[in-house]
């Protein structure tokens, strides 16, 4: 297991070593001139000398393998550069936006886990009953929904004709609901189905008609067998809720002008801050990999029945 | 397993706070706090529709947001009307075309308590002239000295413009011996009615009356200022009372506040102008006829009024500026006209499809915007495009982010522009993007009339002649069609009725200062 | 009986599906109104005769620019599904057939872009190559094409050494024709049932990349940028909002629903 866990980690560090080097590449393949927009972002028009000047201090003359290596180099030091509009390290506008975004994925994520337990259990023990029917068509309309006019209909409705929630204020409950609920929509249409098929996979298992021909109470099944047994798929649903979480939050972002990592994406593509939109890609990648590895060391701990090395399911 | 969910569990959450909380800092303010202490402060809510990284006044532009909100001051300054006011100076003397002695106002105080002198002013203005990198409103100083309150100002050559650039917010008057503190570009030591108490990089800045302001007593004591950069949103956020006061609303919303009594709206042109640069190497465009053709085909009024909420604009400078244009518009939309001077110039479409040619070829003009110029650069566009098709001009409309590597390139016909057109009231700035080597000049426009009035306001120092070269020049440029000057812009403040002594400046630097109170 | 049901509902979708696709191809004719013109004397006109949507914020007819969008977001939907599927197939074919350091190299590729959460890689290359249709196309082909790829070399693998395999490659002939005889027909099923259930999820990247304002640029009507320039006027005039939401999310649940019976109807063991 442990010499399995290490070959796993070197085979991360590998891929992300990949992902620095074509996060590198788009920049400097990219088009229009960082000098200039550094220069031109407030209704000015800098002379060529000082644009020329900028180019040479921004290292932008430098040949490609020179500036990768000296970018990764800062990278492995935990340096990505200066933001070009901030003139300030990458690390630290990261480091102030990284909490907003990780406040708004673990409120969704906190959604999503009840909610999409709650349908899935609940759709599974009404098989093809009402109340399953009304749930899957619910899930249908969630996966089928595009997030960003979903968000714009909660501010249409809740702020500007209820007035029930605020969106000014990032650090306040009434300001967080709405961009996490939007956030997981989506999301717990898509794993309300996966739950279900699995909880009707356990149920109808020969243990549980077991318990049943026992005369044990179906709640009881549920939260002493079934749903122990259905933690698997529960942990391979995080995982793959990792990448559409951190996908999501762009858009939802967006929309609910959140300060967070993706509205500052967005920000420096505006203004072509490669160096922070570079951060910004990298880091998502290795956070997303990094728990990708978590979850896949974690279902192995707990179902040794997992073959190792087996290929690791992503969507 | 149950012991194992649970695991799993806090072993997820775990790691979101690692990656979270370890890596963050503590940059955010507990504002219920510094409201919770009583219900007898006066709080005001305010929003910027702009915030950079820092403000730090000598970098960029980031002093107007010490201006806005009520932080900085500077030497002298324009007030609402654009006039010029005594500040921290109490009074000046122009002594000769090189000399300014300015009377340092008694009893200023920076935000940490230090008396303002005539050697702290000298040393901030100092330090903006030595690390700031806006060219644009630095001046040659020959000498500069400080005489307990007397500040004598001695520039190399007859310097016009001194005290239009002194009142740049990049001149904001600052502490220079607390400058070194590597916090000083987020909680700069100024002067103004208000102290900064904490800033957050795109959420906003929290603010503190200054006790010691020389004009006495400031009315409120905390200003909480929201960087909101979408416009619909400050409407919300004024409606639900997030805020008490917004700037720059669209033009579309302020119906919803103008019969509204809990709101109050002050509105006025301002002063940026919208502008379509031409690219003057297209052959074309040397025509004058041809320039006037498009002046002609375009309905400005229509624009203006149903588009983007401005006024229409005969020439750079809005007719608040004493050097603005007072007469009729040179072109008013008349596309019969349009039509009559193309057919008399000889740009005549030959084979009927609708389109002119020019040797041979369709002549389909690009209009280009950046990305971030938003939707009203794009709308003009597509209207343009419907009104020039009625004079037979074809007109692509590309918004794009490398605008400038186009504008180079000479990739363009038709460049939008905004400009400031007179921050310091004074026309020279905007005028030498029209000079034949100016800077600015992307599209090449070379008038040897304009130069020689250029080069005689350079050297000009009396305002009244300033301003009449100013307004010979626009009314030159109009005449000769060197851009499209399209409209001039709707400056609007919209505050909620507890809010008063609100002025709405016709350049926009300011929002709030001392005059500010809350009900 | 049941399946008898699902069939019919599935032959339902599908027939829903087609006309949805084959109307948006005639849409133009049904237009009263051309998309890009403005008119300036109705600006953020509500609902009327003339405009059955209401107009914009330049006066251009919203049911005509929904109609016309239709078409925008189908053809690029399957133009970028059928270039991610061939080319997805293709490689992961070459990589299942010839396994070995061909396969590892293949699949570390994959990896690579898969260690991306999908949106941000394609926000990234956008963002860095510039907004714009071409580079959108770019971005998220470049994306999807690996899961398709590793579905098929997933299948290719399970069924390479399969007796009818064996028994085709004894009978000669060129590894081409074995490939496109005996191996494609038998992985094709699933690959399709993919397919069908991805067709909803891009068209939802590809409205919400334009509602970036990093997709398809206005002035051309497409459903995301249309509410990307709509959201400013929510409270003046919410139909601009309204009618373009609405209209991605019909059509979108037409797709995801198709999919969903399709594989119902080709893959029953699925639950």
């Amino acid at each position: 297991m442990k010499k399995y866990i290490f070959r796993r980690f070197l085979q991360v560090l590998l891929v992300i070593l990949g992902a620095t080097f074509l996060t590198f590449t788009l920049t400097y393949i990219s088009p229009g001139d960082a000098a200039e927009i550094l220069l031109t972002a407030h209704d000015t028009v800098p002379t060529e000398e000082v644009l020329e000047r900028t180019r040479e201090e921004m290292g932008l003359n430098d040949p490609f393998m020179l500036q990768y290596g000296r970018w990764l180099k800062g990278l492995s030091q935990g340096d990505l550069g200066i933001s070009y509009r901030a003139k300030v390290p990458v690390m630290d506008v990261l480091a102030q936006r990284i909490p907003m975004t990780v406040k708004l994925s673990i409120t969704a994520l906190c959604f999503l886990v009840f909610f999409s337990l709650l349908l899935g259990i609940l759709s599974a023990i009404y098989q093809n009953r009402f109340f399953d029917y009304i749930i899957r068509l619910l899930s249908f309309f969630g996966i089928s929904i595009p997030s960003f006019w979903l968000g714009l209909l909660l501010i249409y409705w809740f702020v500007v004709k209820m007035r029930y929630f605020t969106i000014t204020n990032p650090n306040e409950l009434k300001s967080i609901l709405l961009p996490a609920i939007t956030l997981t929509i989506p999301l717990v249409g898509r794993y309300t189905r996966q739950i279900r098929a699995s909880v009707l996979e356990e149920l109808s298992q020969d243990y549980v008609l077991g318990a049943r021909a026992r005369g044990t109470k179906e709640i009881k099944i549920i939260f002493q067998h079934v749903l122990p047994n259905a933690i698997i798929g529960i942990i391979t649903l995080f995982g793959m809720s990792i990448a559409a979480l951190l996908s999501g939050t762009v858009i939802v972002e967006n929309v609910f002008l959140w300060p967070g990592l993706g509205s500052m994406a967005l920000e420096a593509i505006e203004y072509r801050d490669y160096p922070l939109l570079q951060g910004y890609v990298i880091f998502m990648s290795i956070v997303y990999v990094a728990l990708n590895f978590v979850v896949e060391i974690v279902t192995q701990y707990l179902d040794p029945r997992v073959t190792i090395g087996a290929e690791r399911k992503i969507k | 397993m149950v012991k194992k969910l649970l695991a799993f569990f806090i072993i997820i959450v775990m790691v979101f706070i690692l990656i979270g909380c370890g890596k963050s800092v503590e940059t955010e303010t507990n504002q219920e706090a510094v409201l919770g202490e009583g219900n007898e402060l006066k709080v005001l809510n305010m929003a910027l529709f702009w915030l950079d990284a820092n403000i730090e006044p000598t970098e960029g532009w980031h002093g107007w947001t010490l201006s806005r909100a009520g932080i900085g001051e500077n030497l002298v300054q324009f007030d609402e009307n654009m006039n010029l006011k005594a500040v921290i100076a109490e009074s000046w003397e122009t002594v000769d075309e090189r000399t300014i002695i300015f009377h340092i106002r008694e009893g200023v105080k920076f935000h940490n308590g230090k008396a303002v002198d005539a050697e702290a002013v000298k040393k901030s203005i100092e330090r903006a002239l030595d690390i700031s990198n806006r060219d644009d409103v630095k001046f040659p100083l020959t000498s500069m000295e400080a005489d307990g309150h007397k500040l004598t100002i001695v520039t190399e050559d007859a310097y016009p413009t001194l005290l239009n650039n002194l009142a740049d917010p990049v001149f904001t008057i600052v502490d220079v011996s607390a400058a070194e503190d590597p916090n000083f570009k987020y909680q700069p030591i100024a002067t103004g009615p208000f102290k900064v108490t904490s800033f957050t990089p795109d959420v906003g800045l929290t603010l503190e009356k200054h006790d010691e302001h020389w004009s006495g007593e400031v009315a409120v004591d905390i200003v909480n200022v929201k960087y909101i950069q979408d416009g619909s949103v400050r409407t919300m956020a004024l409606q639900s009372g997030e805020i008490d006061l917004a700037t720059q609303i669209n033009a579309r919303d302020l119906s919803l506040f103008e019969n509204n009594d809990e709101f109050v709206v002050h509105k006025g042109p301002n002063l940026r102008i919208f502008l379509l640069r031409f690219n003057m190497d297209k052959p074309y465009m040397q025509h004058l006829a041809f320039r006037q053709a498009l002046a002609y085909g375009i309905d400005k009024e229509t624009y203006a009024r149903e588009l983007v909420n401005g006024v229409p604009a005969k020439g750079p400078f809005t007719d608040e500026l004493s050097f603005g244009h007072q007469g009729e518009d040179f072109y008013k939309y008349d596309p019969q006209k349009a039509n009559q001077l193309l057919d008399e110039a000889g740009f005549i479409d030959t084979n009927g499809d609708g389109i002119r040619e020019y040797q041979g070829e369709n002549i389909v003009l690009k209009y280009i915007s950046r990305t971030n110029h938003g939707n009203d650069a794009n709308n003009i566009g597509i209207a343009m495009q419907s009104q020039f098709k009625d004079i037979g001009i074809g007109v692509e409309v590309v918004q794009v982010e490398n605008y400038s590597d186009m504008a180079k390139n000479g990739d363009y016909d038709l460049k939008w522009e905004r400009w400031t057109s007179a921050p310091t009231a004074d026309p020279e700035n905007f005028l030498s993007s029209y000079g034949t080597d100016g800077p600015g000049n992307v599209g090449n426009y070379s008038n040897p009339e304009f130069d020689r009035l250029y080069d005689e306001l350079r050297i000009t120092f009396d305002k009244g002649s300033r301003d009449q070269l100013g307004m010979d020049g626009a009314e030159l440029l109009m005449q000769d069609v060197a851009s499209l000057f399209l409209y001039y812009q709707e400056g609007t403040v919209v505050t909620n009725k507890k809010v008063d002594g609100i002025y709405r400046f016709i350049s926009e630097v300011y929002y709030i200062d001392e005059r500010v109170q809350v009900k | 009986m049941m399946k008898k049901i699902k069939r019919i509902f599935f032959l339902f979708m599908l027939c829903l599906a087609f006309s949805i696709i084959i109307f948006s191809f005639i849409a133009p004719k049904f237009a009263p109104n051309d998309p890009l013109v403005t008119d300036f004397q109705n600006v953020l006109r509500e609902p009327t005769d003339k405009y059955p949507f209401g107009t914009d914020q330049v006066g251009r007819c919203i049911y005509s620019r929904i109609l016309y969008g239709a078409k925008t977001t189908l053809s690029i939907t399957f133009l970028l599904l059928g270039l991610v599927f061939l080319f997805g197939l293709i490689i992961g074919t070459i990589a299942g057939m010839i396994g070995g350091k061909v396969d590892t190299a293949i699949m570390r590729i994959t990896d690579i872009i898969l260690s991306f959460p999908d949106m941000v890689l394609a926000i990234a290359v956008v963002g860095m190559l510039g907004p714009g249709l071409v580079n959108t196309v770019l971005a998220l082909s470049l994306i999807w094409w690996t899961k398709y790829a590793r579905l098929s070399r997933v299948l290719v693998m399970s069924i390479k050494n399969r007796e009818y395999i064996d028994a085709g490659r004894m009978a000669g002939g060129s590894p081409l024709k074995l490939i496109t005889r005996y191996i494609f027909p038998n992985i094709i099923s699933p690959l399709v049932v993919q397919l069908a259930i991805d067709i909803g999820s891009m068209m939802l990247a590809i409205a919400g990349l334009s509602f970036l304002g990093l997709g398809v640029q206005p002035p051309a009507p497409e459903w995301g940028n249309m509410l990307n320039e709509g959201r400013a006027y929510m409270q003046t005039a919410p139909w601009l909002l309204i009618y373009p939401g609405m209209a991605i999310f019909i059509v979108v649940c037409v797709f995801n629903v198709l999919g969903d019976t399709l594989r119902d109807v080709l893959d029953p063991k699925h639950i």
